[in-house]
């Protein structure tokens, strides 16, 4: 090969290189595109990741800490579309920059006489049937309607609930673009509901093949919060904070919750 | 001297280019979100295509929103000045990939474990496409006139100045054409070698 030994001073990064020069096919250069959607789902999670994220880069090993604090950030953190839609995009997020153990400074509040605490919950998640009456509203008209449902229930978040679809008018249900993958659970497809008019973006989501540890869960839809009416024995849920997770607050769960203003480090 | 002011348009061109390079890996790095769209639109089927490949069109989509998100998250941990960062990201990307074939031969619940003979040979392979779509991405980079010297320099037994002087070129201008290629090539297989399992 007449190529200059000053071009190359080492001699085995010239054997590397030309080893994969002379092995490249047409087939290395053909380029395939994902479809669009590929890019509203990732811009969703980098939205959510920018707001839920702020100053833990301990977690992940890149002292960025407060990095994300710095006005100049905070200013460039202009409203997207992406980011207005995620609120109702990801029902939960599992990032390994959670996990319990790289808390600090976190004190569970104090625990009532019928309440549980979110930190005595699980993580990796459970999966628990339910036997409170769950229902879905929005003004006068019933969504879903059960007591047969079931919910999960994960460290620091309050329970997300899924309802069988028997039990829900899928008539106000229709599929939206877009899906979410949690390393738990599989692949999330989402629903917007649409009554007397309104259109609800991405109110509900559901895994319609989950793993099998989810399998119960299969086509069961859960719901939002905010800003349907969810309600738990007649007790009306608050989303959980953060506005982008999925847990239902009630006065049955005690905090404090992944998602609140001060929660970053978890 | 017409030949020589090209050229010298070129050199501007190409420096430009990698000028905004730069600037958009900066404002990457440093957290900006347009930047991240950019850098998404810039390498999104590039990472796609490897994807694709070596895990199918249904598992391909995920696979590459997540090396794109650990891209995102570890943006601080790449450095514009020592590799491209095409390379990087397929090198975040052969990592999913082999991580995503381990998985399945060991749960085999996986349908997909049926097919997965042996992770290691696999996981070579997926290692040497990586390298190769790299390289066709770095040759692909380069403008025309480069590219067909640089494959000159590796496929015929042209010296340098046997390509000049086919060419009607300078020796100087081949010499620093193939040199400025390599370094790009160079370049963009750093970026992959300085990926790690984010």
């Amino acid at each position: 090969m007449p190529l200059d030994s000053d071009d190359f001073p080492d001699p085995r990064e010239r054997q590397r290189l030309s080893a994969l020069v002379l092995a490249v096919t047409d087939d290395d250069s053909v380029r395939h595109e994902p479809s669009p959607d590929l890019w509203d789902s990732l811009a969703n999670r980098i939205a959510g990741d920018s707001r839920v994220d702020v100053g833990r880069g301990d977690a992940i090993g890149l002292g960025r800490e407060g990095d994300a604090l710095h006005p100049r950030r905070a200013l460039r953190r202009r409203p997207t579309h992406a980011r207005l839609r995620s609120q109702y995009l990801q029902p939960h997020r599992h990032t390994p920059a959670m996990t319990v153990g790289r808390r600090r400074h976190v004190v569970p509040d104090a625990v009532g006489p019928n309440q549980e605490s979110v930190w005595d919950y699980p993580r990796p998640p459970r999966l628990e049937p339910v036997r409170q009456r769950l229902q879905i509203s929005w003004g006068s008209t019933a969504i879903a309607d059960t007591r047969v449902g079931f919910r999960i229930v994960e460290t620091a978040h309050p329970p997300t609930y899924y309802l069988p679809p028997g039990d829900c008018d899928l008539g106000l249900l229709t599929a939206s673009s877009g899906s979410s993958f949690c390393e738990w659970k599989g692949h999330a497809a989402y629903f917007d509901v649409t009554v007397a008019g309104d259109l609800i973006r991405r109110a509900a989501w559901s895994y319609p093949d989950p793993t099998p540890a989810f399998e119960p869960i299969r086509n069961h839809l859960a719901f939002y919060p905010a800003p349907l009416v969810c309600s738990v024995d007649g007790e009306r849920a608050t989303p959980q904070p953060g506005e982008f997770y999925g847990g239902w607050v009630t006065s049955g769960v005690a905090g404090p919750f992944k998602g609140s203003p001060g929660t970053e480090h978890w | 001297m017409k030949v020589l002011e090209r050229l010298a348009m070129v050199d501007r061109t190409v420096s430009l280019r990698e000028d905004a390079d730069e600037s958009l890996e900066g404002r990457f790095r440093s957290g900006d979100e347009s930047a991240m769209e950019a850098v998404y639109r810039q390498h999104g089927s590039l990472v796609y295509s490897l994807c694709r490949r070596t895990l199918g069109p249904e598992r391909a989509e995920d696979t590459t929103q997540e090396v794109f998100f650990a891209a995102w998250k570890s943006r601080e941990r790449y450095d514009p000045e020592s590799g491209a960062l095409a390379g990087w990201l397929v090198g975040i990307a052969r990592f999913k990939i082999i991580d995503l074939y381990r998985v399945e031969q060991r749960n085999p619940l996986a349908p997909e474990a049926a097919q997965a003979v042996d992770v290691g040979v696999e996981s070579a392979g997926v290692e040497e496409m990586a390298q190769r779509m790299v390289i066709a991405e770095a040759l692909g980079s380069l403008s025309e006139r480069s590219r067909r010297l640089v494959e000159h320099a590796f496929f015929d037994d042209l010296t340098h100045g046997q390509i000049a002087e086919r060419y009607g070129m300078p020796l100087g201008t081949v010499k620093s054409d193939i040199r400025r290629g390599l370094q790009r090539l160079r370049n963009h297989l750093e970026g992959f070698d300085r990926a790690a399992r984010f």
